[in-house]
């Protein structure tokens, strides 16, 4: 193994650009380990300990020292070179004598390297977004913001002008798309067909096209509308645009509308605009009464999975049968036996959501059926949790709420936050069932069965530890295409003992059967 | 912008106050903030560019100033006489004489007591989590120094319990140095030890002469560490934290709300990039010693 080391004098830098220089040295070919510190004795230690210093060195508290390993020595001594100027912003030391190519610094210059294009997705802070979002719009590209924190007057103002140059703006925080058959930020791969989504919902909209894709459906387009575009100030103008776009689309025989409910003045602007759409129109307000929602071309779904499930039906050809929601039979046959293994001092659910329509809607649902359910996002304002970090009663958590996400990957990609809240739920002698969703497709974790099963395990042994057993239930929300293997995802999740579900909505369902059948057990 | 012979106001300075007349060099021009060298001693004094947030002995000017940072280059030279800074050839002088003096000493004694240092470490702790941002991998490397700053923590705290003065050294000299950046983690837990521990005055859970220990093994370990951490670590050794840290131990002390003591521990976990969520560790550790 080749070493290689060189201490810059009084030389600072920040902890974050540090550990980033180190990772990127460290990727240079021939390298296979790199570090930059300063040259205290314990962070000369720590690198003696970690094998990159082959033994200590005189120490210089006030000293950067880089120290590079790899097999070659030519690569560890070119790599000090590159570390050395990037330290010192020297932008012509490389590795290759080759030009490096200039990244475009901006949409000018993106369109200059790409003219084709006519999408701009910005990733930027919230209060740089709308100017960058702006410019792209007057060189005619059509929008996804994934940035959030952009107040309302500025999405009003950004999407005005958009309607006004017949510009399709998705956002802000959207980060679910699928456009002509590409999927963009958070979203699943799904076949291609005859039904166009859109949704002010991201894993509303993952939902939806999964199991529209599950059953034999296509998607066309699925646009996104970011959270607050069916506001009363912005009044639905996104959901309207993309109502018009799928209406013109030749390759969309459907659409489908997913949302929270809007605003009376708002869902009646947007229905008029369906009703106009000259297709067939599948909505879902999640928590919504259907039945408001009827006539003509319109049909009123309660659940995602029932919206998808009318959506492939009519796609076909067939005139959709909604009901209202009902646990299927295949799970209704199995509450007698689950419910039989919780103990009396079981009694409530515990819902571990990574995604915010998933929360949602299994709060209407649970609510429906068993009253009080307390929650960061809760459906009635009495029912909202004191310590988002403590149960009470039944509670199902949105852990992708900004309160839970500043500062941290979201919970689709980082678990951390949620197997611990498992855990705790699972020291809990009064938690019956756990509910979860697990949600793959590009931008998710790449492996949730691995990040998860363990911690099932671990939580089941807590709890047998207290002569309990917890009930596992959850839906995963994917599609055989996904990068994370859907069935191998399924295979783990049900040999740790988690009940798989079809969709959110039956989970939910099946969740509060137990609860009923198990309640009146005990009454008896 | 300023302009020719501009008279610049300093807002605020942090105690103890630095001697007014004193030549200097430029150290470092680092992240909105400038440092200087003092000749003929080993301190630091610096210039923050911020609107709040005052650190012991160093002067604070408002972020609208801080067009002046250019002014200021490695190895330039600063002479300040009867309070007021100049530079050569340049028509900047920054005045001190009518700044507010800001107090980064301990706040009076506090009314903590168990169930009030409970309370306000689960609110510290769920804060510091929130704001733990995931760092690079950087190999093995960051796991490696998460395992160095876990055994040196638990060693001091077992260590400040039993009273084992030389071994107290021993490991607060590994902690010392100890991680990235320019304050790293492991002065900055240090610091938010010797914070937390201001409330064993009160509190008296941990005989006051072992408590008092941290605060000296500290001082004689302080040369390992890089000239800018070490003049923290001499401030909090001698009882001065930032006003942000100060804001944190009068919220805790003064057993007001919780949710004061969640904005102090917000904005403590907002400086720097790592190092507010290291000072609230070393903050947890203290609080967890005098709940115990």
């Amino acid at each position: 193994m080749n070493t290689a080391q060189r201490i810059l004098r009084n030389l600072y830098r920040d902890s974050v650009s540090l550990m980033q220089l180190s990772d990127e040295i460290q990727s240079l070919e021939g390298v296979t380990q790199a570090s930059a510190i300063m040259a205290s004795a314990s962070n000369i230690s720590l690198l003696v300990d970690s094998g990159l210093l082959p033994e200590p060195i005189p120490e210089s508290p006030n000293d950067l020292l880089i120290v590079v390993q790899g097999n070659d020595q030519s690569a560890v001594e070119q790599a000090i070179e590159v570390a050395e100027s990037m330290l010192m912003k020297r932008p012509d030391a490389s590795l290759s004598q080759d030009v490096q190519a200039t990244l475009p610094q901006s949409v000018q210059m993106g369109i200059e390297i790409a003219p084709e294009a006519n999408l701009a997705l910005i990733s930027t802070p919230g209060s740089y977004a709308a100017a960058e979002a702006l410019k792209a719009m007057r060189y005619g590209l059509h929008v996804m913001m994934f940035s959030d924190n952009v107040g309302q007057e500025e999405e009003l103002m950004l999407k005005q002008y958009s309607d006004r140059h017949d510009l399709l703006f998705m956002g802000p925080d959207c980060g679910t798309a699928i456009i002509n058959g590409i999927p963009l930020g958070f979203a699943n791969v799904v076949r291609n067909g005859k039904i166009g989504v859109v949704a002010a919902s991201g894993t509303g909209l993952q939902q939806v096209t999964s199991l529209i894709d599950r059953w034999g459906g296509g998607i066309s387009q699925a646009l996104g509308t970011g959270g607050h575009d069916l506001s009363a100030k912005v009044g639905g103008i996104t959901m309207k645009q993309g109502i018009r776009a799928l209406s013109a689309d030749p390759n969309t025989r459907v659409i489908v509308l997913i949302s929270k409910p809007p605003s009376p003045a708002v869902m009646e602007s947007v229905l008029a605009e369906a009703e106009k759409a000259g297709k067939l129109v599948v909505i879902n307000f999640v928590g919504a009464d259907p039945k408001t929602i009827h006539g003509g071309n319109l049909y009123g779904a309660p659940t995602l999975e029932a919206a998808a499930a009318a959506a492939v039906q009519l796609e076909k050809g067939e005139r959709p049968h909604i009901s209202e929601a009902v646990l299927n039979p295949e799970y209704q046959s199995l509450v007698e036996n689950l419910a039989g293994q919780m103990n009396s001092r079981q009694k409530f659910i515990r819902g571990l959501f990574s995604g915010g329509t998933f929360c949602f809607e299994s709060l209407h649902l649970l609510g429906q059926q068993l009253g009080p359910i307390y929650s960061n996002i809760p459906i009635n304002p009495e029912w909202k949790l004191d310590d988002v970090w403590k149960s009470r009663q039944h509670t199902a958590i949105d852990l992708g709420d900004d309160l839970f996400t500043q500062g941290r990957p979201h919970p689709m990609i980082d678990f951390r936050l949620r197997n611990e809240r498992l855990l705790q739920e699972a020291h809990d002698p009064e938690t019956a069932i756990i509910l979860l969703d697990i949600v793959l497709g590009y931008g998710s974790n790449m492996d949730p069965a691995a990040e998860i099963v363990p911690v099932i395990r671990e939580a089941q042994q807590i709890a047998a530890g207290g002569d309990s057993k917890l009930l596992f239930l959850a839906s995963v929300c994917g599609t055989q295409g996904d990068p994370q293997d859907l069935s191998r995802q399924e295979r783990e999740l049900r040999g740790a003992g988690v009940i798989l579900t079809d969709s959110n909505a039956q989970a939910a369902l099946l969740a509060a059967e137990l609860i009923k059948y198990h309640e009146g057990k005990h009454h008896d | 912008m300023p302009t020719d012979n501009m008279i610049i106001h300093a807002a605020s300075l942090g105690s103890p106050v630095f001697p007014m007349n004193f030549h200097a060099e430029v150290h470092s021009v680092y992240n909105q903030v400038v440092n200087l060298s003092l000749h003929e001693s080993d301190t630091i004094v610096s210039l923050l560019f911020r609107d709040d947030n005052d650190q012991p002995g160093d002067v604070r000017l408002d972020r609208r100033h801080r067009s002046l940072m250019d002014h200021f280059s490695p190895g330039g030279k600063v002479s300040c006489q009867e309070g007021e800074f100049t530079l050569p050839h340049s028509p900047i002088r920054i005045r001190l004489k009518d700044a507010n003096r800001v107090d980064c000493g301990v706040p009076d004694p506090c009314q903590a007591d168990h169930s009030t240092i409970e309370e306000a470490s689960r609110v510290i702790q769920q804060t510091r989590w929130q704001k733990t941002c995931d760092l690079p991998a950087n190999g093995g490397i960051q796991q490696l120094l998460s395992t160095k700053i876990d055994h040196g923590l638990d060693g001091v705290r077992q260590l400040l319990l039993i009273g084992d003065e030389n071994r107290l050294i021993e490991n607060v000299s590994q902690l010392v140095g100890l991680g990235f950046g320019l304050t790293p983690t492991g002065d900055d837990i240090l610091i938010g030890l010797m914070a937390g521990l201001q409330i064993n005055k009160v509190m008296n859970t941990i005989n006051q002469e072992r408590s008092n220990a941290i605060n000296s093994a500290v001082l004689k370990c302080r040369g390992k560490t890089n000239q800018i951490s070490r003049k923290y670590l001499q401030f909090a050794a001698a009882g001065y934290y930032s006003a942000y840290l100060i804001d944190l131990l009068k919220a805790v002390c003064s057993a007001g709300t919780l949710g004061d003591v969640k904005g102090a521990a917000e904005k403590v976990a907002s400086t720097g990039h790592t190092s507010g969520t290291d000072t609230l560790l070393g903050f947890l550790a203290a609080l967890d010693l005098l709940k115990n």
